[in-house]
C-alpha cells in the first residue's frame, strides 16, 4: 500500500472514531506541525499549545476534508491559520508585565538536535520572529514544509503572484538579517580604558 | 514531505542562493516535538467521531449566537423602555419574573435619567468621578491605622 493510500485508510478509520488511526496521523505529522508552531510563535511553550490545538481542529473538521487534496497541505492550512489567528489575539491583547518576560529570548534550549549549528540555527529563528506574520508564514512553508508555490496557495489563500512577492522580499530581508547578525559576531567586544 | 532537494519544480537562481545562505545556518532542519504531545493530544480528542464533534460544535456556535441576540434584544428593549415617556411598564406584565426585573431596573435607570437631563451628562460624571476619588481617599485614610495595627 503507498503512502497516500494508507494515510486515506486512516482518515477512513479516524472517521469512524478509531483514535489509535488518528494517533498513527499525529506521529506522521507531528514535526511539521510542531516545526510550523514553533517558527511562527517564537516560543516552545506556544508551539505544544499549538500543535495541539491544531490537531484537535483538524479531528473535529476531518469530515469536511477532501480526499483529492494532500492531508499534509490541508493540515498545514489549519496549522496556518491558527498561528496567524493566535499572533493577531497576542497583538491584541494589553502586554502587562508577566507578557513582556514572556516574550523575551528565551535562555533555554531549543528543541533543535546537535549542539553544531545550534546557535547560528538560533538567528535563524530570531530573523524569522522579525518578519512580519504574512511573510514568516509564507517563508516557513516554503523552506520549511517545502511545499510548493500552489500548496502554499491553497494553505493561505493567497495568490501565487502574492507569495512569490512575499517570498522574495522575505529572503531579502532575512538576508540583510542574517548579515548584519554576523557581522554583529565577528566584531571584536569593546575594550573598557 | 517532499524533500528541498525533490522540489525543483518553483525554483529559481534567487530560491537556490537562499537555500545555500540557510543551509550555512543549518537550516531547513527537523524541530523534535516533545515526545508526549502525541500521546497528550490523544487523550484530549473528543470521544465521539469527528462528525458528531463537528455537529456538536456547530450547535454550541448556534446556541451561543443566540444567547447573544437574546441579551441584545433585551438591552435593546430596556433602552427603549428607559427613553419612553411615561411611567415605567412592561409589555409582559410586572408581576413576577422578568417583567418584574425589567421594571425594577426601569425604576432604578429613571432617576438615573432624571439627574442627565437636569445636570447634563458631563457634569455628572465629574460628580461621580469626585465622590468616588473621595470615598477612595477615605477608605485609604481610615485602613492606614488597621495596617500599622496589624503591623505591631
Amino acid at each position: 500500500m503507498d503512502h497516500q493510500a494508507e494515510e486515506i485508510e486512516l482518515i477512513e478509520q479516524a472517521l469512524l472514531g478509531n483514535r489509535d488511526a488518528f494517533s498513527q496521523l499525529m506521529h506522521r505529522y507531528a514535526g511539521a506541525v510542531y516545526g510550523l508552531a514553533y517558527r511562527m510563535l517564537g516560543s516552545q511553550q506556544d508551539a505544544e499549545d499549538a500543535s495541539q490545538e491544531i490537531f484537535l481542529r483538524t479531528y473535529t473538521n476531518l469530515a469536511r476534508f477532501d480526499r483529492t487534496r494532500r492531508f499534509s497541505t490541508w493540515l498545514l492550512s489549519i496549522g496556518s491559520n491558527y498561528c496567524v489567528d493566535r499572533l493577531r489575539r497576542q497583538r491584541m491583547q494589553w502586554m502587562t508585565l508577566d507578557d513582556v518576560a514572556f516574550t523575551l529570548p528565551s535562555l533555554e534550549r531549543g528543541p533543535e538536535s546537535g549542539a553544531v549549528h545550534r546557535e547560528q540555527r538560533e538567528l535563524v529563528r530570531e530573523a524569522l520572529q522579525t518578519l512580519p506574520e504574512g511573510y514568516r508564514l509564507v517563508t516557513v512553508l516554503r523552506y520549511w514544509n517545502d511545499l510548493s508555490y500552489q500548496e502554499i496557495a491553497q494553505a493561505t489563500g493567497l495568490t501565487e503572484s502574492t507569495i512569490k512577492t512575499r517570498l522574495h522580499r522575505a529572503r531579502n530581508m532575512l538576508a540583510e538579517r542574517l548579515s548584519q547578525d554576523r557581522v554583529d559576531l565577528c566584531e571584536p567586544e569593546p575594550t573598557i580604558l | 514531505m517532499r524533500t528541498g532537494a525533490n522540489n525543483t519544480v518553483d525554483e529559481d537562481p534567487a530560491e537556490s542562493e537562499f537555500r545555500r545562505l540557510l543551509r550555512v545556518y543549518g537550516e531547513p532542519s527537523n524541530l523534535n516535538p516533545p515526545p508526549d504531545l502525541v500521546a497528550r493530544t490523544a487523550r484530549q480528542l473528543p470521544p465521539e467521531t469527528p462528525a458528531s464533534a463537528l455537529r456538536r460544535l456547530y450547535i454550541r456556535r448556534i446556541l451561543r449566537w443566540a444567547i447573544l441576540a437574546l441579551i441584545l434584544c433585551a438591552v435593546l428593549l430596556g433602552v427603549v423602555l428607559l427613553f419612553a415617556t411615561g411611567p415605567a411598564t412592561t409589555p409582559i406584565g410586572g408581576q413576577v419574573g422578568f417583567g418584574r426585573t425589567l421594571l425594577t431596573l426601569q425604576l432604578i435607570l429613571k432617576p438615573i435619567k432624571g439627574l442627565i437631563t437636569i445636570f447634563g451628562l458631563p457634569l455628572l460624571l465629574v460628580g461621580v468621578s469626585a465622590s468616588v476619588g473621595a470615598l477612595l481617599v477615605l477608605s485609604r485614610n481610615s485602613s492606614a491605622p488597621q495596617d500599622l495595627r496589624a503591623g505591631t
